[in-house]
């Protein structure tokens, strides 16, 4: 029994990056054998990727002002001039 | 040099920077707060981008390139007019998100926390968001909105790669804090 919630916090420590595909592969593994066979860890998981899915949703891009766009390219083509 | 070479690196610049305008614009109303400002950003760090645009190593990841470029620009230059805290080391989440941490009482259970989750408005995301200090939410939101890796967001702001995790981890607690305390609330006012 120790060693699984040994188990439990190790993954617990590190559902974010496996989340992000930052742990090596034989870490994800050895995660996702835990994740099999914990409901503990597993309802962790999907708790981490609702928020992680509102966050991603909630900040849907604004489209900038066409007029930026504009300003932009006008700032660029001076620049090429002024190199010229 | 004719200026032909120079008018092809205008054209190679605005063919493959100008797509992330909108991206860059969202990146630096997340800054800035204001549009007026995060125009003024974003021309300011195309203007730069285009000037070291031949530093820029084809084949690496334009978009953390620019992203490193309004990054900084904005550090350096908008940074000093302003009064918000800076992305810079601090040990401290704010005070009220360690007292919710200790306070273990009050964690709701998991499916509890699922469906008050679910129910949470956008806006209610933003502002649980805004409640975190900017050197937490910045690497939040590169990696989640924007979906950038570790070794990339270290690019972005120039800190080491195990600074960024610690970072995301103290964010990303102090987000579901903030989270389930804005939930908390609704639960009982929809009782």
């Amino acid at each position: 029994m120790a060693d699984y919630s040994q188990m439990c916090s190790f993954v617990m420590m590190r559902i974010n990056a496996f989340l992000d595909h930052e742990l090596d592969e034989k870490v994800a593994d050895q995660m996702r054998v835990h994740l099999s066979e914990c409901e503990e860890c597993l309802n962790e998981v999907e708790i981490w990727t609702m928020i992680r899915t509102k966050v991603k949703e909630a900040h849907a891009p604004d489209p900038a002002p066409v007029s930026l766009l504009e300003k932009v390219t006008a700032r660029i083509q001076a620049l090429e001039q002024d190199s010229a | 040099m004719t200026s032909e070479t120079r008018s092809d690196k205008a054209q190679r610049f605005e063919r493959d920077a100008l797509p992330f305008l909108d991206l860059l614009y969202a990146g630096a109303l997340k800054l800035t707060h204001n549009q007026a400002d995060a125009e003024d950003l974003v021309q300011e760090t195309y203007t730069k981008a285009f000037t070291s645009f031949e530093q820029f190593q084809e084949g690496t990841n334009l978009k953390a390139w620019l992203y490193r470029i309004l990054t900084n620009t904005f550090i350096n230059s908008y940074r000093k007019a302003q009064r918000s805290p800076k992305i810079s080391d601090s040990p401290d989440i704010e005070d009220w998100q360690l007292a919710k941490a200790e306070t273990h009482a009050v964690t709701p259970t998991p499916s509890a926390e699922m469906e008050a989750l679910n129910r949470l408005t956008d806006s209610r995301i933003v502002d649980a968001m805004k409640s975190l200090k900017e050197e937490y939410r910045y690497p939040v939101y590169l990696a989640d909105v924007e979906g950038f890796s570790y070794k990339e967001i270290a690019d972005i702001l120039g800190i080491p790669v195990g600074t960024v995790m610690s970072r995301l981890n103290r964010g990303r607690t102090g987000l579901r804090r903030a989270l389930q305390q804005i939930a908390d609330i609704k639960v009982e006012t929809d009782g």
